[in-house]
């Protein structure tokens, strides 16, 4: 994962593990990283030349430096590593949309592990970043967790298959429509749900084509797949089942929330995002009935969120 | 593949009925060893059919478990022989290549480096068409031309009306 200045902090304020480092680290301005990514490059510029006026040592810098450094390298050795992903020219490579989805269950991570999901499963695993990630989030706590992975493009579980194996953890790889040769057996036993659709807007043809185009290719609204992968889940959920959901404000969330409580389902964002070219929304669901005790689990969450919202608002103001 | 994940695989071709479970016609076969966790296998076991197993855990060479499925007392009792068994059919047996057929049709699928591929022909997929008569779309679930000629159960949702 590419390191993002002052975002990466903000991701790590949601995970209350690294609260106290956090705080600390974002009182004061991040320091230049070694390669940052070039959409982070401007406004690292734009710290740094703040550096005189805010009247910081260079031992603090450093020491802001060494803190995001163990921070980080904390972080990445908890999901999966980018440099060891396998990859292949017809396989869509870990890109924004996968980085905000393993964003989003680290921001649950502790509600994950009090949530000690049995099967955990990921549909449309392409390059196998996100659900080798979901693995190493868990691995420590919780041992013995059955994994599954589904594609319909054969090359991409191959590659999740290297993926898996390059980070010394296992899953068992299906390939597959959907879940269409799991649904009747497995109906009502996955605990965990991590969905990446293809939800780009394209014609309607382009669904469904072979290779890489099957992981993007969403039809109309980009809704097409992520219409038919819903009644699925729904199916294979358990009673205390989660659901994550990668979406573009322009699949109409809203609408697909919709169609979710029909089922019987409460939601909301875990992460929101907007990039150079979409805007990306994480879902996530659970079955209305546990609708209290979430509440009750995300209380504590979505006041370090709120901190986090306001902190970084302060911080802005400060370094105009 | 792990005959855990077995246990959960049928053949949905259209017109099957029965699709589970799948024979296994093994070629390759692996063990890993696995970390022993009795809770685990305790909270699997009610979801698991136990005539499947026992005939998929032989065809890969491993005649252990008993012919019929162990009452709950087995389960639950501290003695974790048959438990230890049953790990190690479910968890720690890979069937690395070989095939999967389905026990109605006949159709193999193989798997290749411990991945089934149960992608069905265009001809085998369970068709279900909507039509939207409001915007004289296409039908929505069309993917290539040649779909059309193969679509045999067509559905068109006459609750629509047409402005």
């Amino acid at each position: 994962m590419g390191l993002k200045g002052p975002l990466h902090g903000l991701i790590i304020l949601y995970n209350p593990t690294f609260f106290f480092f956090c705080t600390l680290s974002c009182f004061i301005p991040p320091s230049p990283s070694p390669s940052p990514p070039c959409s982070v490059k401007s406004t690292l510029l734009e710290v740094s030349q703040d550096y005189p006026k805010r009247r910081f040592t260079k031992s603090s810098i450093l020491y802001a430096f060494n803190l995001q450094w163990t921070v980080m390298s904390e972080m990445t050795s908890r999901t999966a590593d980018v440099m060891r992903v396998s990859s292949h020219c017809e396989v869509y490579e870990p890109c924004d949309d996968s980085f905000a989805l393993v964003d989003a269950l680290l921001a649950d991570q502790t509600n994950l592990i009090n949530h000690d999901p049995k099967v955990c499963m990921e549909i449309g695993c392409g390059s196998g970043y996100v659900i080798t990630s979901l693995i190493l989030l868990l691995k420590e706590k919780l041992p013995n967790v059955h994994y599954l992975a589904t594609d319909t493009n054969q090359i991409a579980a191959r590659v999740t298959n290297e993926t898996l194996q390059a980070h010394g953890v296992s899953a068992e790889v299906v390939c597959t429509d959907i879940a269409s040769c799991l649904e009747e057996r497995l109906a009502g036993l996955v605990d965990v749900m991590v969905v990446n659709p293809p939800y780009v807007p394209t014609p309607e043809y382009e669904v469904g084509m072979e290779g890489i185009a099957s992981a993007w290719a969403g039809g109309e609204n980009g809704r097409s797949v992520i219409d038919r992968v819903l009644p699925v889940v729904d199916r294979l959920l358990s009673e205390k089942g989660w659901f994550y959901l990668v979406t573009l404000t322009s699949n109409y969330p809203s609408e697909i929330c919709l169609g979710m409580r029909k089922r019987g389902y409460a939601s909301r964002i875990v992460v929101q995002r907007s990039t150079e070219e979409e805007n990306l929304i994480i879902l996530k669901f659970w079955r209305d009935k546990d609708e209290e005790s979430v509440d009750k689990e995300t209380s504590s969450e979505s006041f370090v969120k709120q901190f986090s919202r306001s902190l970084s608002s302060f911080m802005e103001k400060q370094w105009r | 593949m792990r005959l855990i994940t077995h246990n959960m695989l049928s053949c949905n071709i259209k017109g099957v009925t029965n699709g589970f479970p799948l024979k296994i016609e093994a070629e390759k076969v692996v063990e890993k060893e696995v970390d022993f966790n009795p809770d685990f296998l305790r909270h699997m076991f009610a979801k698991i059919e136990w005539k499947a197993l026992v005939e998929a855990a032989r065809s890969m060479g491993y005649a252990e478990l008993p012919e019929d499925s162990p009452d709950a007392t087995v389960i639950e009792s501290a003695d974790e022989t048959f438990l230890r068994k049953l790990h190690h059919a479910l968890l720690e047996l890979h069937l690395e290549e070989g095939a999967l057929v389905c026990p109605e049709t006949g159709r193999k699928f193989p798997v290749n480096k411990g991945i089934p591929n149960m992608l069905l022909h265009e001809d085998e997929v369970k068709q279900t068409v909507c039509i939207d008569l409001r915007k004289g779309n296409e039908p929505t679930r069309i993917r290539s031309p040649k779909d059309r000629v193969l679509m045999q159960d067509v559905c068109i949702d006459l609750s629509l009306q047409v402005p």
